[in-house]
């Protein structure tokens, strides 16, 4: 069982860069903290270190490389030095435990994810297209590939098979499917692939609004940019609002006019698959 | 092991999944990293039986982590099961190195000790692999590795030998990292071709490094090097290889470019008489 000891040691030394200096600074000593033979520790206090400290940063940029290959735009952004500036903090702050369940990727890109916005906060890495990218590429790779996601999804889309045979009332009450999302980006939508032009009078670097909606059976996320009064419409589709108090919260007045116009771009939204009808069968 | 030849395959990436599709003539066959499946939602699963009803398959692991002296974890090997009994692929195969400890995922393919203590406990996970999936070929891959451990009692080649005798298992040879291994860790790459039982080879892997100031890396981003073509050329013709397949990870080039690689790679199988 030493051999495992060995294998524990070298990889703390390997991933833990204070570990990494205590071992070059004293060998002997962070080898007595595990239990070992003599060849073992031998052999670890034989590494050469210039190759151990080329192996340890290989290391790090393969960690960070893997979930940077679904987030493209973000890793683009990034400062050239990342991986040397940010990345000892990275698996300092966010081990790299194994991932305990659900696809094996997802909780590294989740992690990646956290330390990116947390080095955003902390003014770390420049803002601006990057936030925009960072947030664009998570959530569709959330989307996308979430099993508790992608589960609400198929149960609410299943739960809407019976509620599109329903007619909208002003007191149905509207909600977004779990497989929709809606951002806010400062320089424009992030992909190149939005299925809706900017609006009039909007640049690229405009500050936009989009929906994020993948689903089921389709393999892309779908992007669609919105304006300030439909962006301001889903955002209320809480689920707790009935098409009238709808009206209401968005300034109108709730006569039949404004509720007959909500409730077109309610059934709009609800074949689109983005909204559905929060009661269920029984009430 | 069925003796048929499968020929020039692909590393199946979801970037290229139309090209790929739309690539009969050129591929043979398709090797499918399982990690990239095992927990998939089922669209990505459905993109999968596409590819699958074209091609057949080969399944290729990254984290059994064979070389940690401990049981093969347990979860991920039900799941790795899972997938190949579904995806019914020729073989399966990972890398003979170790990715992990209990606490600890190294995410790179991290080289071994090579002794007969690390030989002992990586046969016995190979023994564990084959008794949770019967009737399946397991191959072990050699990996690039940038660091040799001190004390070792035997040459990297050796311990190849011993861990593929003693597991009877099949060697998924990839000459890139051969190549490699070579320039970084100073030897001849034919003598270690040499040294190996290249009459265990099942598959080849080809792929192309970054060179750096003062290391290769392996990092599948290139082209394949003319050196790798060479050392290609010398293991078709003395081994019994029934597929070649390249690998292509990151700065994918126009489709053109693989396909020109793939066929490169069929005339050096077929002038080795390896296929038709």
């Amino acid at each position: 069982m030493s051999v495992l000891q060995m294998q524990r040691a070298f990889s703390r030394i390997l991933t833990d860069a204070e570990a990494r200096r205590e071992f070059l600074a004293d060998r002997a000593g962070f080898i007595d903290r595990y239990d070992l033979a003599g060849r073992e520790r031998e052999s670890l206090s034989q590494l050469d270190e210039g190759r151990l400290q080329q192996y340890a940063r290989l290391v790090i940029a393969t960690r960070i490389d893997l979930p940077l290959k679904v987030l493209p735009l973000s890793r683009a952004l990034l400062p050239q030095d990342f991986v040397d500036r940010h990345g000892p903090r990275f698996m300092r702050e966010f081990p790299a435990s194994p991932t305990a369940d659900g696809p094996l990727q997802l909780g590294e890109v989740n992690r990646l994810v956290e330390y990116l916005e947390l080095l955003l906060d902390e003014g770390e890495l420049q803002g601006g297209k990057l936030a925009d990218a960072l947030r664009y590429e998570s959530t569709s790779f959330r989307l996308s590939n979430d099993p508790g996601l992608d589960a609400a999804r198929r149960a609410f889309e299943e739960q809407q098979v019976w509620s599109a045979e329903q007619r909208l009332s002003k007191d149905s009450r509207l909600v977004r499917s779990p497989g929709s999302a809606l951002e806010a980006f400062e320089h424009g939508i992030p992909s190149q692939g939005a299925s809706s032009a900017p609006l009039r009078g909007e640049t690229a670097q405009s500050p936009a609004r989009a929906l994020l909606l993948k689903r089921t059976g389709e393999r892309k996320v779908h992007v669609f940019a919105l304006n300030q009064a439909v962006w301001e419409f889903l955002q209320l589709c809480d689920g707790r609002r009935a098409i009238q108090e709808i009206v209401r919260a968005l300034g109108a007045d709730a006569d039949a006019e404004s509720l007959a116009r909500c409730q077109t771009l309610a059934r709009d939204f609800v074949q689109r698959g983005v909204l559905g009808v929060a009661e269920s069968p029984s009430a | 092991m069925s003796d048929r030849v499968l020929g020039v395959g692909l590393g199946y990436r979801a970037e290229l999944h139309q090209e790929i599709l739309d690539s009969a003539g050129d591929l043979d066959f398709l090797e499918v990293i399982s990690d990239q499946f095992v927990s998939a939602l089922p669209d990505r699963l459905e993109r999968l039986r596409q590819v699958g009803s074209v091609y057949p398959l080969v399944s290729h692991s990254l984290a059994m982590s064979v070389g940690t002296a401990q049981p093969v974890d347990p979860d991920y090997l039900a799941r790795t099961a899972d997938f190949v009994q579904g995806i019914d692929p020729h073989w399966f195969s990972d890398h003979l190195c170790m990715t992990k400890v209990e606490e600890t995922d190294l995410h790179s393919l991290t080289p071994l000790w090579f002794t007969e203590e690390v030989v002992d406990s990586v046969v016995a996970n190979v023994r564990r692999i084959r008794e949770t999936v019967p009737g399946r070929p397991f191959l072990l891959e050699n990996i690039s590795y940038y660091l040799a451990f001190p004390q070792s009692t035997m040459t990297e080649s050796q311990f190849l030998t011993q861990v593929l005798e003693q597991a009877d298992c099949g060697l998924l040879l990839d000459v890139n990292n051969v190549f490699v291994n070579s320039r970084n860790l100073d030897f001849d790459p034919y003598e270690f071709l040499r040294s190996i039982p290249l009459e265990r080879v099942v598959q080849v892997h080809i792929a192309g490094f970054r060179e750096t100031a003062d290391l290769l890396i392996d990092t599948h981003d290139s082209p394949v090097d003319g050196e790798v073509w060479q050392l290609l050329d010398y293991v078709c013709r003395h081994s019994p290889v029934l597929g070649i397949s390249l690998e292509r990870d990151a700065n994918l080039p126009e489709f053109s470019e693989i396909r020109e690689e793939l066929a490169h790679a069929r005339q050096v199988m077929r002038q080795a008489g390896r296929c038709s």
